[in-house]
């Protein structure tokens, strides 16, 4: 049997905040996602599928597809969009807009891009990659669920690359940026 | 260079544009994200994962997301109305708890399994004899074997009180369970067959006691226990029990 529109609106009345909260909270801020409207575009397609008299398998399984198809749309969208912005950017603004920005700042941004991009592929790929998760914002926890390895490990080869990216860039003279 | 900083320069190197058209597909990256890939693809995926801005994201969503549709989809399966059979509500609360899908019926299988169940094998004494002897040797190997200690059992739920299966006719005065089962047990929590929690208690000894006024407010029916860490992740169950006066 389907759900009525009430036992909808009250059931996800509990699972919005926190959606919204623990789910695309950080993951919205950091792409630039709209989510409010993410959380309506969910809303609708489970609505759809729960009010009907589709059967759905593996309930819990279609349910995170549902968010996770909406949220890649959404950056989709977001991604087409950032690529105009940038073509536009190049074709008319940045030749006005070229020599606003100091030059030695360019080459110094750049530059520490350029050493860090250098400090991450000179390290083995064992520390690698659990390093750029773990700088890519990941805990060791699920770094280690990932990549199947223990906690303890996925910690120790993670902190330790990213050690070994620090001393290298401490070598190539790349300092903070408040020294 | 400290770590923000570090995450930056990350972030710099990392595909921002036009890069999610030669992304994993979402099974890959749910199947990533859950560690149910083999070494190869895991391998493939975590290179472009680590490097890539809009699957850090994806990923994100999809560890996020895990619980949240599992608690959702019991939720839903407990609406009055939705017909799920109680047993597989059950494994469903289960699997919510254990994060292990949990088993679905299936008419078909369980049909053959009986036409099975129903062909009387023919030659029945070899395997009768077999068994035996296989018993006698399994029960000498356990009487040579040095009594062990807890640490050496590993998680055995029947070794909790209560049992998990157990029927009780009044609540639990207290919880315990081998201490080595349960590394770094801080706190127990109890919780209606809906999955909603109850009650949760802090560990002292590896056992925690059930206070006389929750005690007296469980009403008869199905409930779960599991242990959970300082981080509040489950390190033991759950275990289930029932009330039944």
């Amino acid at each position: 049997m389907p759900l009525s529109r009430e036992q909808f609106d009250s059931t996800m009345a509990t699972y919005e905040p926190r959606l919204r909260a623990h789910v695309l909270g950080q993951v919205g801020a950091s792409q630039g996602l709209d989510v409010q409207e993410i959380i309506q575009e969910v809303r609708i397609r489970l609505w759809r599928v729960l009010s009907s008299e589709k059967v759905v398998e593996h309930l819990a399984s279609y349910l995170r597809k549902t968010v996770m198809s909406v949220v890649i749309d959404s950056v989709r969208r977001n991604q087409a969009l950032r690529e105009d912005a940038i073509d536009d950017l190049l074709e008319h603004q940045l030749p006005a807009e070229r020599h606003s920005v100091a030059p030695d700042k360019v080459v110094d941004s750049q530059q520490r891009v350029d050493a860090a991009r250098k400090a991450i592929s000179a390290l083995p790929a064992r520390r690698r990659v659990p390093a750029q998760l773990l700088l890519q914002g990941f805990n060791p926890q699920e770094i280690g669920q990932m990549l199947g390895l223990t906690d303890a490990t996925a910690r120790n080869l993670a902190y330790r690359g990213v050690d070994e990216i620090r001393a290298a860039l401490r070598i190539a003279g790349v300092e903070s940026w408040d020294e | 260079m400290n770590e923000a900083e570090l995450c930056a320069l990350q972030r710099a190197i990392s595909i921002k544009t036009g890069g999610v058209s030669d992304c994993p597909d979402m099974d890959t990256l749910i199947a990533f994200a859950d560690g149910e890939l083999g070494a190869a693809p895991r391998e493939l995926t975590a290179l472009h994962v680590a490097q890539c801005d809009p699957c850090v994201a994806i990923v994100r969503v999809a560890i996020s997301a895990r619980q949240w549709s599992q608690d959702l989809a019991v939720d839903i399966e407990a609406v009055p109305g939705i017909a799920v059979p109680d047993n597989v509500h059950y494994l469903r609360t289960a699997a919510t708890l254990t994060g292990v899908e949990a088993p679905r019926p299936d008419r078909e299988s369980s049909r053959t399994s009986d036409v099975m169940r129903r062909k009387k094998p023919r030659m029945w004494w070899p395997a009768a004899i077999a068994a035996t002897l296989a018993s006698v040797f399994v029960a000498n190997l356990a009487l040579r074997q040095p009594p062990m200690e807890d640490g050496l059992r590993g998680v055995d739920p029947i070794a909790t009180s209560p049992m998990s299966g157990t029927n009780l006719s009044v609540a639990p005065e207290e919880f315990s369970w081998p201490c080595a089962a349960a590394p770094g047990a801080a706190s127990v929590e109890l919780l209606g067959a809906d999955a909603l929690p109850r009650w949760k208690g802090s560990v002292r000894d590896c056992a925690v006691s059930l206070p006389i006024e929750v005690r007296q407010d469980l009403a008869a029916g199905e409930y779960l226990w599991r242990v959970k860490n300082a981080a509040g992740e489950p390190v033991l169950g759950p275990m289930v029990f029932r009330i039944s006066p």
